[in-house]
């Protein structure tokens, strides 16, 4: 007698289910925003520390190559996950400029890679600066999301 | 002048191989997000780790019978069987990322992937496991261990200001970013990591094949009441120096070469040298560890010969379920799982597990007919009762916390 409703229901439930991506409330997508922006920001620290101390000549072996490829890994991970959900109603643009920041600071972590993997010592300076350049603009850009969603 | 030595021995081996993967990864997080507020979790869980496993050591030396032996016979099959399946499954988790973490050392110094080293990490454990000698494998991973006492002299050489750093451990200030339910999740997990079940198993095992007798209680307490709380300082210098180095930058710990980089920081090369020396001998110690606690708690649960003192042949099965374990650790290991993640997951689920581990002990430690004079005293049951109440409380919190916080994020 009430199965038609009750498979109306768990139609509407599967479909639900089914969505490619259910856009999150703003609170919880600010607070995911800001999480991200401070992950990268921690991994881009790690390896502007790692550049300052291979510099210094402080590490030892290929320490400082392990050191930077776990920073850039860590942020890919953190950058691929926030980018695969969908952003809140109305704020794709601040979505864009989130991710455009996300992706800069993924390719001066690149360089840095690169940089020590190649033991290319000149280029330290330039890439220190470039990455507090980048945790400060990550850093800037979750300051707001930071106390209103976090 | 040679019970002295022995003394001596004992207890900077305990130093050395009280900090494990978990220790060293869980003090490293929580120093880089919360400072030292957490200290206090530390204190509380040295105190519990002393209090139990001078239990299970004073159980080994009287009765010359390891924990699971116990247990099963004194408390049942089925309740044995619960308090064997919840253990060994946090000892293998445990095994993993200890092996794991050797690899990852390994790494660190040869950028040659861990994935690679793992095989070798697990052959290498194999054979001395099977083969080394019982004390002179604690002794050599034990003192190699000691090279972790690195992290006290870069907190020192960084310089901090020692007021603030005691501020935030006494007065557990919790840093205005995180959330109180973080907070507590971190409780939870550096309770975890430093009660770790494998420990005592390991402890009282270890003086079944070592054959202590109740001559032997003095040295056996010297061991746990000054080497773990001093191998517990060690894990506060871990955090300190996180809190030091990686916390104003807002670096979050992710990776073992997270944990190093501020002894490199304060020390450099030398430094950071010995630092890797130490997270091997830790890791490789651990792992050592778990593997044989594994194969202790199964053959003394089901009576089959075990042990390191016996020979290979006679404990053909205790060997079969070691090389069992790190085949197994290893496969898992493999499936490109992430071993710091492994060893968050471990010390969490280590929380849940611990009442199955230490209510059986403290029942035993009362049993007249295995303990005779040496039952727990009052001060023991007192301490034995407090803990259990922290340890029933910490095992409810730790799958709720974990789902709020999605693993402490």
């Amino acid at each position: 007698m009430h199965a038609r409703p009750l498979a109306a229901a768990l139609a509407v439930l599967v479909l639900a289910g089914c969505g490619t991506s259910t856009p999150p409330d703003e609170q919880a997508w600010e607070k995911s925003s800001a999480q991200v922006l401070d992950d990268v920001a921690g991994s881009v620290a790690s390896s502007r520390i790692t550049l300052h101390e291979e510099r210094a000549g402080h590490l030892v072996g290929r320490a400082g190559l392990v050191m930077a490829q776990d920073a850039e890994s860590s942020a890919s991970g953190a950058t691929q996950g926030y980018l695969h959900r969908q952003p809140a109603p109305g704020r794709a643009d601040d979505f864009r400029e989130i991710a455009e920041l996300l992706h800069e600071a993924g390719a001066v972590l690149v360089d840095a890679r690169i940089a020590l993997a190649t033991g290319a010592e000149d280029e330290y300076a330039a890439l220190q600066s470039r990455l507090l350049e980048v945790g400060e603009a990550l850093d800037a850009a979750a300051e707001p999301l930071r106390g209103a969603g976090g | 002048m040679k019970k002295y030595l022995a003394v001596a021995l004992g207890i900077l081996t305990a130093i050395g191989g009280f900090v494990d993967i978990g220790d060293l990864v869980t003090n490293a997080v929580v120093g880089s997000r919360f400072g030292l507020s957490l200290a206090w979790v530390v204190v509380v869980g040295v105190i519990g780790i002393c209090v139990y496993s001078e239990m299970s050591g004073r159980i080994a030396a009287v009765s010359g019978r390891a924990t699971f032996d116990l247990v099963r016979e004194r408390l049942g099959p089925r309740v044995g069987l619960l308090n064997l399946l919840a253990s060994m499954a946090v000892t293998f988790l445990t095994l993993v990322a200890e092996i794991g973490g050797v690899a990852l050392a390994l790494q660190l110094l040869s950028s040659v992937h861990y994935l690679l080293v793992a095989p070798f990490v697990a052959v290498l454990l194999w054979l001395v496991l099977w083969r080394a000698k019982f004390s002179a494998m604690e002794n050599v991973v034990g003192l190699l261990g000691l090279a972790l006492v690195v992290f006290a002299v870069a907190l020192w050489q960084l310089g901090p200001d020692w007021a603030e750093l005691g501020r935030d451990a006494v007065m557990a200030r919790k840093p205005e970013g995180e959330s109180w339910t973080t907070f507590a999740f971190y409780a939870v997990a550096l309770f975890g990591a430093a009660m770790t079940p494998y420990e005592v198993f390991f402890f009282s095992s270890g003086g079944v094949e070592e054959k202590w007798s109740p001559e032997d209680i003095g040295v056996m307490r010297a061991n746990v009441l000054v080497g773990f709380p001093l191998g517990g300082l060690l894990s506060l210098a871990i955090a300190g120096s996180a809190a030091v180095v990686l916390m104003p930058a807002g670096v979050t710990v992710d990776s073992l070469g997270q944990v190093a980089l501020p002894v490199a920081v304060a020390l450099g090369k030398i430094g950071l040298s010995v630092v890797i020396l130490g997270f091997v001998a830790a890791t490789f110690g651990a792992a050592c560890e778990t593997g044989l606690s594994i194969g202790y708690s199964v053959a003394q649960y089901f009576g089959f010969q075990w042990g390191k003192y016996v020979r290979a042949g006679e404990a053909t099965t205790f060997h079969v379920i070691v090389g069992t374990s790190i085949i197994a650790a290893t496969a898992v290991l493999m499936t490109t799982v992430d071993p710091v993640m492994v060893t968050e997951a471990s010390v969490v689920f280590s929380a849940l597990a611990l009442p199955l581990t230490y209510l059986p002990i403290l029942v035993v430690a009362n049993d007249r007919d295995y303990l005779g004079d040496y039952v727990n005293g009052r001060f023991a049951n007192v301490m034995g009762t407090i803990y259990l109440v922290i340890i029933i409380v910490v095992s409810l919190a730790a799958i709720p916390l974990m789902i709020i916080t999605g693993m402490g994020r």
